[in-house]
């Protein structure tokens, strides 16, 4: 493939923007820049003035944080405690239960089968009570049939 | 883990989402004074610079999941401090920055505040007198030491507009500085 060439016009565009670092430079142009250097005195040239200007910049130092802000900083999570949800992998299990448990309870809750048997359990019961009535009574009356009237207090 | 600073910082972020203290304190170490300083080449003001700061990591802590690999770490949270500084200065009423076309006009008093200063003051009072734009175009590729795309995708611009706002700012700053120093620093662009 053949390499790109660059014009001392897109050199200079560029000198301009980003400097005379060629690491700062677009990914892209940097090879044809570094050729372009190689090959041309006035690129060099340029490049050279540059590079004071950037000498300049370059006295800029970073500040240093001071302990209490870092402190500070470094005590974010312990003021902004954040409710975290567990990985999802994790929440499976208890998902998997949860909608099972709920799935019963909505079948129990409205199937119609539960209704019959209910209506049947009631009635079932009703019968029961009813005959085990009749069977006091009429043992009840049986018992007084032995007795004469006189005899009740 | 036996060394926070072996991992890289889309990994230790991935560890902050799942809330690790540790993973978060190393990001803080890493990008903190980096952070605080493009904060006050944009505000010019410590206390409110260290405001920015605090919400940044806050929004780090909080919203780590949020952080998508296509951008680096650094560039996520120099967005977020651009953006809350940004926001800082409209909310101040320095909404309006100097538009980016406007050459900075040199005040006789701008000029008596670069007078007899020299070298770094010189270079901090000629960085005060940028636009927003220009000024953190320049901090974020000469001193933040972010590429061109990343520079861009922090301030929502093309990069050939970045090249624009760099070549703008260093021509006024060498035009500033040339003013107060006294040195030639030759025409490009």
């Amino acid at each position: 493939m053949k390499p790109q060439t660059m014009t001392i016009e897109r050199f200079n565009q560029l000198l301009a923007a980003y400097g005379a670092k060629l690491e700062s430079w677009p990914e892209q142009e940097r090879d044809a820049a570094r050729a372009l250097v190689a090959s041309s005195e006035q690129a060099r040239t340029l490049l050279l003035t540059e590079a004071n200007f950037d000498g300049v910049l370059a006295q800029i130092e970073l500040p240093k944080l001071s302990a209490d802000f870092e402190r500070r900083l470094n005590e974010i999570p312990l003021r902004a405690p954040v409710r975290r949800w567990p990985p999802f992998r994790l929440l499976w299990p208890g998902l998997a239960w949860t909608a099972a448990a709920s799935l019963g309870i909505a079948l129990g809750t409205l199937s119609p089968l539960g209704d019959v048997s209910d209506d049947v359990g009631v009635d079932a019961t009703a019968q029961v009570q009813t005959t085990e009535t009749d069977e006091v009574l009429a043992l009840a009356a049986g018992s007084l049939g032995d007795l004469s009237l006189e005899e009740l207090p | 883990l036996q060394n926070e600073s072996e991992h890289d910082d889309g990994s230790l972020i991935l560890r902050v989402a799942e809330g690790d203290v540790a993973a978060y304190r190393e990001l803080v170490r890493r990008h903190g004074s980096s952070l605080y300083h493009f904060a006050v080449r944009l505000t010019r003001d410590s206390a409110e610079s260290e405001d920015i700061v605090q919400e940044t990591f806050l929004r780090l802590w909080q919203r780590a999941k949020d952080y998508s690999p296509e951008a680096r770490v650094t560039t996520w949270l120099h967005r977020i401090t651009h953006n809350l500084a940004v926001d800082r200065l409209r909310a101040r009423g320095r909404a309006e920055p100097l538009s980016d076309d406007e050459e900075v006009p040199i005040s006789a008093r701008q000029h008596a505040d670069l007078e007899g200063q020299r070298s770094r003051e010189a270079l901090e009072a000629a960085l005060a007198h940028l636009p927003e734009r220009q000024a953190a175009a320049i901090a974020l590729v000469n001193f933040q030491g972010l590429s061109g795309r990343e520079a861009a995708s922090v301030l929502g611009v093309k990069e050939e507009a970045l090249e624009s706002l760099l070549a703008r700012g260093r021509r006024t700053l060498k035009t500033l500085l040339s003013k107060s120093l006294g040195i030639n620093f030759g025409e490009t662009g």
